[in-house]
């Protein structure tokens, strides 16, 4: 395992506010991660141009923009062009996965998640890449 | 000992899924009608593009959310009609049977949140006559296959009461028929038929072989032999009475079962330096439906422990830098952890150190290399039995219900949750009328079975989330979240009526008994002594004569 510098802040985008919930006690209570989490691709665009994270959670299904649009987005802002990208999604099929991979996503977590082991999830996905 | 944010996360959690809970009704009715709709929108080739998307995305939120809220049996069902819609937007054509059969999938949904959720009469507001509607919606369908009239009203009229809804068959053919038309989800059989020559386990057995999923029967018979018996076991009993029916021990197991089959994954720890090998254990018991953690170096077992909450754990023997013994021993160590499982999974086959290695904290061995089939029902009956325990321990040991102490640490739990969230909590006390001359004219066997009648009332009608304990010998309370004073009057006074409806039966003599309640909700200044101010409304409850619910004031 390369020593690599921890994860600590997250920009999480998720459209759903009962995710986003759990997911905010999920990776800030449990995991100690320092989060800012946003309701819309639109507004992880306006938070980006104020602060650049570690690591940024997307949902792939939103309303108006989704989650791969998002991503895209965002990495036209120069600071965010090399910030790794983990997508979240119900649906995960090989091609799919691929198609992520391919977007520039670190990795794609199943949903629905486990709470309680999210955090360390991420962690490990932070700490393979 | 659980540390205190540890604790204060677990409550986060449950309070979240509860929130969530509260909302799945709607998200489910919502459904139910864009079903509804798509059944009215005519011919299969003619369905609405927009109405398919909505549909999809609906079905797709909920595959993705309702599993992180432990609502894992739904999100999977959810996900097999989001598969279907997907087809169909795609462009394929549905059969009108298929077009039938999702909209029926869609409306067994919420049968499926049954025993995982709210669905219940606390759930609803004051007004009594959509709570009617609400709970029909969520029963459990049981079918009782019974030749004796007498006994079949006397069983369907008891489970309705629990809240079950029943259907009678007086005769295997036409129950048999009833199966294939309409699974239920469980079976009460009595085993001889007169006028039949088959037995109701040999017809169960037929059905069983013809069914993919297996059926959850209990068997009823005046024979209390050994080949009676082993014929029941043969058709997949979970459960066998012998008549004269206990009946609330009778529901007692079927509650258990249906509960069974709602339960949340089992949660499975695996300790061993072979990452490759675990990995592929971890796919193995995932894809049975279980969570999974891997952790290869024992010095981050305890983290892991605290972190994940285990049911089970795997342990490797020869782990880097210890022992598999020394890991249980440590995991041992921790009162909190005594309920969790361990069992070593080690290809170590010398028998002396197998044995020396279960003296030590572990129960016992599985020996690798080992079939991916045992180890799924190796892993599954070990994580199953440390559940039970683990809920035994929390749990009046008649009842079923929290103890004494577990239920008033849960008034103050819930006290605190309402006023964090501006929320209003109501908080019970029910004390049986007159029991003690049930118990010195009947027996103390027979008071025992009012008091679990009681209780699998109490379990039966009010929510999942609503806290239920037996206070002392004849006395319970009952917590309800998020319930005003009055709704909560409303539905104590629903159960006080359904209870004193239930029939006992004592040698030739049948009798009711009633209760009395005294309630009371959080939004006074005395929050902090609702047990005791709900204590004396219940006195007077005693006093104004018995058989009535009293309110403080």
């Amino acid at each position: 395992m390369t020593a690599k510098r921890p994860l600590n802040t997250i920009l999480y985008v998720e459209d759903e506010p009962d995710i986003r919930a759990i997911a905010e006690l999920a990776l800030q209570t449990i995991g100690g991660f320092s989060l800012t989490s946003c309701a819309s691709g639109k507004e992880a665009l306006a938070v980006a141009k104020t602060q650049v994270p570690d690591l940024i959670v997307l949902d792939v299904m939103m309303p108006e923009m989704d989650g791969p649009e998002t991503l895209r987005r965002l990495r036209e802002i120069p600071m965010m062009a090399d910030v790794p990208a983990i997508f979240m999604t119900a649906k995960v099929q090989p091609n799919e996965i691929a198609e992520y991979h391919a977007l520039g996503a670190l990795d794609v977590i199943p949903k629905p998640f486990d709470p309680l082991s999210l955090a360390q999830r991420i962690n490990d996905i932070w700490h393979r890449a | 000992m659980i540390s205190n944010t540890q604790q204060q996360v677990l409550e986060q959690l449950q309070a979240l899924r509860r929130e969530y809970a509260d909302k799945l009704p709607g998200v489910l009715t919502r459904l139910t009608a864009l079903g509804q709709d798509l059944e009215r929108s005519g011919a299969p080739e003619k369905l609405a593009p927009e109405l398919l998307k909505s549909l999809y995305q609906e079905l797709h939120k909920l595959a993705g959310s309702a599993g992180s809220f432990g609502f894992d049996a739904l999100s999977a069902r959810a996900r097999e009609q989001e598969l279907e819609v997907k087809k169909w937007l795609a462009g394929r054509v549905p059969t009108t049977t298929q077009l039938g059969d999702f909209v029926a999938n869609i409306d067994n949904f919420s049968r499926l949140m049954q025993h995982s959720s709210p669905e219940s009469i606390s759930d609803v507001s004051v007004d009594p006559a959509p709570l009617a509607a609400s709970a029909e919606a969520s029963h459990s369908l049981i079918y009782v296959l019974e030749d004796d009239q007498l006994l079949a009203s006397e069983l369907t009229l008891a489970l309705t009461n629990f809240g079950y809804q029943v259907k009678h068959y007086a005769t295997l053919t036409a129950a048999e028929e009833a199966v294939i038309e309409q699974r239920p989800d469980f079976l009460v059989v009595d085993v001889m038929f007169s006028g039949d020559e088959r037995t109701g386990p040999e017809s169960i057995a037929e059905l069983q072989r013809r069914s993919g999923d297996p059926l959850s029967v209990v068997f009823i018979s005046a024979r209390d032999d050994f080949d009676a018996y082993l014929a029941a076991v043969r058709a997949g009993a979970v459960g066998y009475f012998v008549k004269p029916l206990d009946i609330p021990q009778l529901v007692n197991t079927l509650e258990a079962q249906l509960k069974l089959a709602q339960g949340s994954p089992y949660r499975i720890l695996i300790v061993d330096d072979d990452v490759l090998l675990s990995r592929h254990y971890q796919v193995i018991l995932e894809h049975a439906g279980m969570r999974v953690e891997l952790v290869s170096d024992p010095r981050e077992v305890l983290d892991v422990m605290r972190r994940f909450h285990p049911e089970l754990v795997l342990l490797d023997l020869h782990l880097p830098g210890c022992r598999g013994y020394e890991v249980a021993q440590l995991i041992r160590l921790n009162p909190d952890w005594l309920r969790v499982a361990i069992a070593y999974l080690s290809s170590e086959s010398d028998e002396q150190a197998q044995a020396n290695a279960v003296g030590y904290g572990g129960e016992d061995f599985l020996t690798k290399p080992i079939s991916d089939l045992r180890l799924v029902s190796a892993v599954c009956v070990r994580a199953a039995r440390s559940r039970q325990l683990s809920e035994a321990i929390d749990r009046d040991s008649l009842t079923g219900l929290l103890t004494h102490a577990r239920i008033k640490e849960q008034v103050k739990v819930e006290v605190q949750r309402a006023r964090r969230t501006g929320k209003v909590v109501s908080v019970a006390m029910i004390d049986l009328d007159h029991f003690k001359s049930v118990n010195d004219t009947y027996g103390h066997a027979l008071g025992d079975r009012v008091i679990r009648a009681l209780a699998q009332l109490l379990r039966q009608r009010l929510r999942q989330t609503d806290g239920i304990g037996r206070y002392g010998g004849e006395e319970f309370v009952v917590i309800l979240p998020d319930c005003e004073l009055d709704a909560a009057q409303v539905i104590l006074n629903d159960l006080r009526e359904s209870f004193s409806a239930v029939n006992f039966n004592a040698s030739e003599v049948a009798f009711n008994v009633t209760l009395s309640c005294g309630v009371v909700s959080s939004d006074r200044e005395d929050d902090d002594q609702l047990l005791e101010v709900a204590d004396k409304a219940l006195y007077r409850a005693k006093a104004e004569g018995r058989n009535q619910v009293c309110a403080a004031g």
